[in-house]
């Protein structure tokens, strides 16, 4: 049995913008199947050119990923949108299409099983809508499936975009900033269905987070990001005060979110 | 003081390419205010045979460009935020001699790129060393690992386009030579203006006597023509109805082949993104009259010839209206169906369309709005609509029947801002 085949095997990624900033300067990782990773560090640290670099979003400059040892970095067309139906993803502005109703949105995720003119016209399988309806119900929110998305509440959005993401049965699933939108009771509750995710259905999460506390609770390892470099990996409890300033600079103090 | 990394190569295409156009803003601003002088001088017409002797304007003009930017930051260093700092610390601005000598060497390099072609003529004889020197002074700069100019590195500056530091409070703005530039330019160009467009105030006050009985005649309607006239008002409407919502399906397919957020990425996709804009401005800088002409001749005039210019005409705005819109959307969506697998039209269905809606129904209200502005005139070379009976009128002098129309034309006008304001207010 390959059960040494990580999920993700990153290596040497890098990624230089056009006006030559290196946002990331050659990361290596291996994301173990079934984990929770929590990826933390400053803003501008290089953490959402990190997680877009993996499905693509942006393009990396140099290095390498694999998708269940399966090299992603050079795949182009009806292949990379394959690769980015297995690896779900999850944005802090929920980025929902908002004039649109909350099935409608959740049916989105289905897309890549459809051909051209059926998604268009949005001509959706009858078992489709009902694994829709059941991914609703899972994250509690099946009684709001008329709806129109820009009626809810934050928390509710997100529990929507969690929805689309299964849709495309997810073998990943990658969160940037999920609940820095969000108040805190709603973060929990939102972070609780990702672990949940996480535990129930073999899914692997990669999560962007500003809180410290929210990577103690939920992660099962850490990530720190410092200038586009990994300058920490490990549990999350191994995290000192020492290392902490190091992650975060001489003058920050760690805030509790409850 | 170490000597600062080399640039990669686009970065000094980058640089490069922003002094060019930063030089070139400034000396066609000079070469404008040159032009602008001699004609208020001269008091002629616009006189183009002054272009003729652009051989000294057009070394004058760089030369001159180049002292600007010596004394102070000019306006083209400002639009293309292009300054000079020291070779060693880039956050120390170049300080006034270096500007000067760098600039300097820059005008005599201008001078000797133009000199053979001056001296020689402007014959491919004169010209091609001319462009070779000017290619072998770009190469210089390329050629240099931080992208300076060969009076920049003999005054210890290089160029950059990172803000610079601010070392001192800038002064009040009548002590800034960049006010005064600006105001003298603002005055050339609104006296050249006045020249040309040949004001005579006096006849606004001596000319009343022929207009007062127009005037008169057309306060007083004659309302026997009433039903013949709401006919053709009718007719006008629906013109531009047609017209409008012919354009919106023609418009959506070629807006997004003109939004920039759409077609980037491919060197396809540039190439139709810039013939679909090519092609919108093209056919929007032709009025609807202009249209009209050509339709009455095509399709023989009537209401058919003024509907087939306004729909001309309404495609290309509508299509620049809705580009513009697209380009305005919120990315987030666009970037989580990409996220999703989600093919191309897919992602356009789903990220984007759903956000387009409102603002183009906005517009295709507004157009119809003003088509029917637009098809009032229409009629006056064969296009249909009230136009059709304004034209005889006028040329009759038959005041109390035009009086009528205008009435009418100015009822509709309304009622349809109106309309069109209301429709607008709820659909954004």
């Amino acid at each position: 049995m390959a059960v040494d085949v990580p999920m993700l095997k990153i290596r040497g990624l890098r990624k230089v913008y056009p006006n030559g900033y290196e946002a990331l300067k050659g990361i290596d990782l291996d994301v173990p199947k079934g984990s929770f990773i929590v990826c933390i560090g400053l803003s501008g640290a290089g953490k959402s050119t990190f997680i877009r670099c993996l499905n693509r979003l942006i393009e990396p400059t140099s290095g390498s990923v694999e998708l269940e040892g399966e090299e992603i970095t050079d795949v182009e067309g009806a292949e990379l949108r394959y690769v980015r139906s297995r690896m779900a993803m999850i944005f802090q502005k929920f980025n929902l299409v908002n004039r649109a109703s909350v099935l409608t949105n959740v049916m989105t995720g289905a897309l890549r099983r459809y051909g051209t003119l059926p998604g268009l016209l949005g001509l959706w399988r009858k078992q489709d809508k009902e694994e829709a309806l059941h991914f609703l119900d899972l994250v509690g929110l099946a009684d709001l499936a008329p709806r129109r998305v820009d009626a809810l509440s934050g928390g509710q959005q997100q529990r929507v975009a969690i929805a689309r993401a299964l849709m495309q049965h997810p073998r990943v699933i990658l969160a940037d900033e999920p609940v820095a939108s969000l108040d805190p009771a709603t973060s929990h509750s939102v972070m609780d269905y990702l672990k949940k995710l996480q535990e129930e259905q073999d899914i692997t999460l990669i999560a962007n987070l500003h809180f410290l506390s929210l990577a103690r609770e939920y992660g099962n390892q850490v990530v720190a990001l410092k200038g586009g470099a990994k300058v920490f990996e490990g549990t999350p409890h191994e995290i000192t005060d020492q290392k902490f300033q190091e992650i975060y600079g001489e003058d920050a103090a760690e805030v509790e979110i409850r | 003081m170490t000597a600062p990394a080399a640039l990669p190569m686009d970065e000094r295409w980058r640089l490069a390419r922003a002094r060019f156009g930063s030089v070139m803003l400034d000396a066609v601003l000079i070469a404008y205010a040159a032009w602008c002088m001699q004609l208020l001088v001269t008091r002629a017409g616009a006189d183009t045979a002054y272009l003729a002797r652009w051989p000294w304007l057009l070394a004058a003009a760089p030369v001159l460009a180049l002292l600007w930017r010596a004394l102070t930051p000019s306006l083209g260093q400002r639009g293309y935020r292009d300054r000079l700092v020291q070779h060693g610390d880039e956050s120390v601005p170049a300080a006034a001699d270096q500007r000067l000598l760098a600039a300097v060497v820059g005008a005599l390099q201008v001078v000797l790129v133009l000199l053979p072609a001056v001296l020689i003529g402007t014959t491919w004889r004169g010209v091609l060393p001319s462009l070779l020197v000017a290619v072998g002074f770009v190469a210089a700069r390329f050629l240099d690992a931080q992208g300076r100019s060969l009076g920049e590195r003999i005054a210890g500056v290089r160029p950059t386009l990172r803000p610079v530091p601010q070392t001192k409070v800038p002064g009040p703005w009548h002590r800034r030579p960049n006010s005064w530039i600006v105001i003298l330019l603002l005055l050339l160009t609104f006296s050249v203006a006045y020249l040309l467009t040949q004001v005579k105030l006096g006849e606004l006050i001596s000319g009343w006597e022929r207009a007062r009985p127009m005037l008169g005649q057309l306060t007083s309607p004659d309302w026997s023509i009433t039903e013949s006239v709401i006919d053709k008002v009718v007719e006008t409407v629906f013109i531009a109805l047609l017209a409008s919502s012919l354009a919106l399906p023609v418009a959506f397919a070629f807006s997004f082949l003109g939004a920039r957020n759409v077609m980037q990425g491919s060197l396809l996709g540039g190439l139709v993104y810039f013939v679909a804009r090519f092609l919108m401005n093209l056919t929007r800088s032709v009025e609807p009259i202009i249209w009209a002409i050509i339709f009455v001749l095509w399709v023989t005039s009537g209401p058919f010839s003024g509907m087939l210019a306004l729909f001309v005409h309404s495609v290309a705005a509508l299509a620049k209206l809705y580009s513009e819109a697209i380009e305005s959307i919120d990315p987030g969506p666009v970037e989580a169906l990409k996220a999703t697998g989600a093919s191309p039209l897919h992602v356009i269905r789903y990220g984007m369309v759903p956000q387009v809606i409102p603002p183009f129904l906005s517009f295709t209200v507004y157009r119809w709005d003003i088509n029917v502005r637009m098809a009032t005139i229409l009629g006056f070379v064969g296009g249909g609509g009230i136009g059709d009976m304004l034209l005889p009128f006028t040329q009759l002098g038959a005041w109390p029947k035009v009086g009528t129309i205008i009435v009418f034309i100015t009822i509709v006008v309304w009622l349809m801002d109106i309309i069109s304001s209301k429709a607008r207010e709820r659909l954004v």
